[in-house]
């Protein structure tokens, strides 16, 4: 047991980077700050979504309660936290079932083979239980205004939450460590970041598709009657056949019955033995599927002289730092995912708003057709083109996901300019992809003449550049060097979130003020596009003394 | 050559001394081993020698050129063997090759001849097209001397570098380092391998706790040490006497509490 607690807090320690208290150290300032940001991320991100399912929720309830059949909300929450828990938990799973080499020595200790796979399953179904209560959180908070419930019913409610995703969750790990232990390209940590990576974007993909339909559909009393309200649509008939929902949906709408107490242990008991079971039977075979996880093998060359003779061809250095920077993020999944792959991503989740709100988007931003052909039609796709040509973080996190190598790259006889202008070189051809798919999509959907559509796109790039060259100043300033996980350099890199949040206001606060200047649309290009290249010429005249500074100064 | 003068080292972070008005110079034509226990502060000194750290105070220099204010033309000079080969996992061996040779600007035919002649002394040729992430810590050891000798440099620096080889790789790096020095080339490298150190330096230093406790050749220090004993038993007197010293200068032992 002692194995297995220890186990669980270093996972939640190094999968969420939580520092737990260490007897009456005081946290330095770092710390504090850290904490801060990560609460106000946290915040925001709460209330974005909050705001989502507390207008999902009221929308349900206002719809069912003249018919007294307000009850069904819950039962709709719990569903909704069962399915977000499922397929949450199982890319959680999948992504942290082999986490580095370092878990390699996890195996060469004393520990059980159940101690390894709860602790596991303890550490994904932590961020589970939380998607779980701020799912029916919400719903109990919106219910509870509206209803008055009895406080057991908030007891009942949150018992609930946090027995929700034990089933889920048990499931999902025995359909990956069966997997795991046929599929023998699974075992390998980028197969592994692939197909989680794949599965993420089809489900946030899906996911947007759904909201955004039901963005609309929701103002359709009927539509919700028929589709929330009645007993016999799909969500009330998942709810009523998944045992767990329908133990939370029986103890929550009758929390004062004595049933009631019976239902949420039955349910916690059903989740707990779900979990036990798990792990009583299949925590040898999970730990015999780690058993050379990380082994990689490789084809040795049959005819190696002439292959070389090929390969080795002399070409000219910052070519070849150039392409360095590409390969070294292209080859990990990730940084492939979270960086580059976002000027394709982002284009495609507007697209499906936009096919799917089409005819409310139509009637409520009617006024954009006219923009055709003045400044602010312009402005709107540089604004597209900056955000995506922006948006990549492959600046901001350069110097960070390079770490690593700084040492071998540092002792060769590398010019400092060239080594980071290939950075940025790297974020400018993303840069100008981005903002070509942002002004071209944005001239086709408001009609703009291709001179709005290209001067649009050329102002975006130009701002763009600026924020990438920002944003690498920033990284090489205080990049991330200490990181075991790769992902760190990037997901949990502020210069990253810095820069994108940085960007956003930046654009924003330029398009409020472009409705306060009455300028044509080549006055407002010449503005903002020559704006944005005069400070880049600025920073680019200063890069090569920082540069030198900076390479001087990193100490990997 | 390799010269330091008066080199010290502080870690921003720690606020640790690494390195305390360090001095030493390695030759042309010679074998410099560089010995010291486990946190000494060897991979520091190396660190600044390569460029990779920068001295708070002090000069490093390769064939007289200072690699802090001329750092482009002192690196040309250098060929480095890191003590941790765990880098450019994402890269093919001959990408990583490639890059070396063109960073260094060396010609295809010469970066083809001297792959060749390395990577297939160390016999890991034909294992060139792989990710470097699936070598085994010896295979990325080698692929790490081949690339540092691409450029064919005046000074060959190496940090633990026998650290996972077989044998016969061992044996091979070995004459490696003897033939350069014999061509008048200056080969320093570290070590916690006694025997090693013995066998094959013409002058040695030994740091402790960040400075030089002895440099000049293995009769120097026997007669020094007034013993004929082996090098491990004069490295372990005198790293224990040298720790012994420091601990009465220091009031209370100088122990952390």
């Amino acid at each position: 047991m002692k194995a297995f607690l220890s186990l669980t807090r270093l996972y939640l320690g190094s999968v969420y980077g939580l520092s737990f208290p260490k007897g009456k150290t005081k946290p330095t300032f770092k710390q504090v700050a850290k904490t801060v940001g990560i609460a106000l991320l946290v915040a925001y991100m709460a209330v974005a979504f909050g705001a989502m399912f507390v207008l999902m929720n009221m929308a349900q309830y206002d719809a069912l309660a003249p018919l007294g059949l307000q009850g069904m909300l819950i039962l709709n929450a719990v569903v909704t936290a069962t399915m977000m828990t499922l397929v949450f938990g199982f890319l959680m799973a999948l992504s942290t079932y082999w986490l580095n080499e370092a878990e390699d020595h996890l195996h060469a200790l004393p520990i059980g083979p159940r101690s390894l796979l709860g602790a596991k399953f303890a550490m994904v179904w932590a961020s589970e239980a939380a998607v779980s209560l701020f799912v029916l959180g919400i719903a109990m908070v919106v219910y509870g205004i509206k209803a008055s419930p009895p406080a057991a019913f908030y007891v009942h409610g949150v018992l609930a939450a946090l027995a929700v995703p034990l089933l889920p969750l048990a499931l999902s790990y025995l359909v990956i460590i069966l997997l795991m232990r046929v599929g023998r390209f699974l075992r390998n940590k980028n197969a592994l970041m692939l197909v989680g990576g794949v599965i993420g974007l089809v489900m946030a993909l899906g996911f947007n598709i759904v909201y955004q339909g039901m963005v609309v559909k929701l103002q359709d009393p009927a539509w919700v009657l028929a589709n929330l309200g009645n007993p016999d649509a799909i969500m009330a008939r998942l709810g009523t056949a998944w045992p767990p929902s329908l133990f939370a949906y029986r103890a929550m709408s009758a929390p004062l019955a004595g049933s009631s107490a019976l239902w949420t242990l039955a349910n916690l008991a059903l989740g707990l033995g779900a979990a036990g079971l798990l792990v009583t039977a299949l925590g040898p075979t999970f730990v015999a599927s780690l058993r050379g996880f990380g082994e990689r093998r490789f084809k040795r060359l049959e005819r190696a002289d002439s292959f070389l003779s090929t390969r080795l061809v002399a070409k000219p250095a910052f070519r070849t730092l150039f392409r360095r920077e590409f390969v070294l993020m292209n080859r990990e999944p990730m940084y492939l995912l979270n960086g580059p792959f976002v000027v394709v991503l982002m284009p495609l989740i507007f697209g499906i708003m936009f096919v799917v709100q089409k005819d409310a988007l139509a009637e409520e931003f009617g006024f954009l057709g006219a923009l055709s052909g003045t400044s602010a039609g312009m402005l709107i796709a540089a604004g597209a083109a900056a955000f995506l040509g922006a948006g990549t973080s492959i600046a901001s996190t350069a110097v960070s996901r390079d770490a690593k190598m700084l040492a071998g790259v540092k002792a060769l006889p590398v010019s400092p300019a060239a080594y980071f202008l290939a950075k940025l070189a790297h974020a400018e051809v993303f840069g100008l992809f981005g903002a070509a798919v942002g002004a071209g999509l944005v001239g086709y959907a408001l009609k703009l003449g291709p001179v709005d559509a290209l001067l649009g796109g050329l102002v975006g790039l130009s701002f763009s550049t600026l924020v990438n060259l920002a944003g690498l100043y920033l990284d090489m300033a205080m990049p991330k060097l200490r990181w075991e996980n790769p992902i760190s350099a990037l997901k949990q890199n502020v210069n990253s979130v810095a820069v994108i949040l940085g960007a956003m206001a930046l654009i924003g606060g330029l398009g409020y003020l472009s409705t306060k200047l009455a300028l044509g649309t080549l006055a407002m290009a010449a503005l903002y596009g020559g704006g944005s290249l005069a400070l880049v010429a600025a920073l680019l005249a200063a890069f090569p003394a920082w540069s030198r500074r900076r390479f001087a100064a990193l100490e990997p | 050559m390799i010269k330091l003068s008066d080199v010290s080292k502080s870690y921003a972070r720690s606020g640790v001394k690494a390195v305390d008005g360090l001095s030493l110079e390695a030759r042309n034509g010679e074998i410099f081993g560089f010995l010291g226990p486990n946190g000494a502060g060897k991979t520091t000194t190396i660190k600044i020698v390569t460029g990779v750290l920068a001295p708070d105070s002090g000069r490093a220099s390769l064939d007289g050129i200072d690699v802090a204010s001329e750092p482009m033309e002192a690196k040309r000079r250098l060929g480095y063997v890191s003590d941790n080969p765990e880098v450019f996992s994402k890269l093919r061996a001959w990408e990583y090759l490639n890059f070396v040779a063109d960073v260094h600007g060396v010609p295809t035919a010469l970066r083809q001849e001297r792959v060749a002649r390395y990577a297939g002394l160390l016999e890991i040729k034909d294992a060139l097209d792989a990710q470097i992430g699936s070598f085994s810590h010896g295979m990325k050891q080698k692929l790490q001397v081949t690339a540092s000798l691409i450029h064919d440099p005046s000074n060959w620096i190496l940090d633990e570098p026998m650290v996972g080889l077989d044998p016969m790789a061992a044996f091979r790096l070995k004459e490696l380092m003897r033939s350069r020095a014999d061509e008048g080339k200056t080969v320093f490298f570290s070590t916690h391998v006694m025997e090693v150190a013995e066998r094959i330096c013409d002058r040695l230093a030994i740091i402790s706790k960040g400075r030089i406790i002895f440099q000049g050749t293995l009769e120097e220090l026997r007669s020094k040490r007034g013993s004929d004993g082996t090098l491990e038993n004069l490295f372990l007197e005198l790293v224990d006497e040298e720790g012994a010293e420091r601990a009465e200068a220091v009031p209370n032992g100088g122990g952390a509490k």
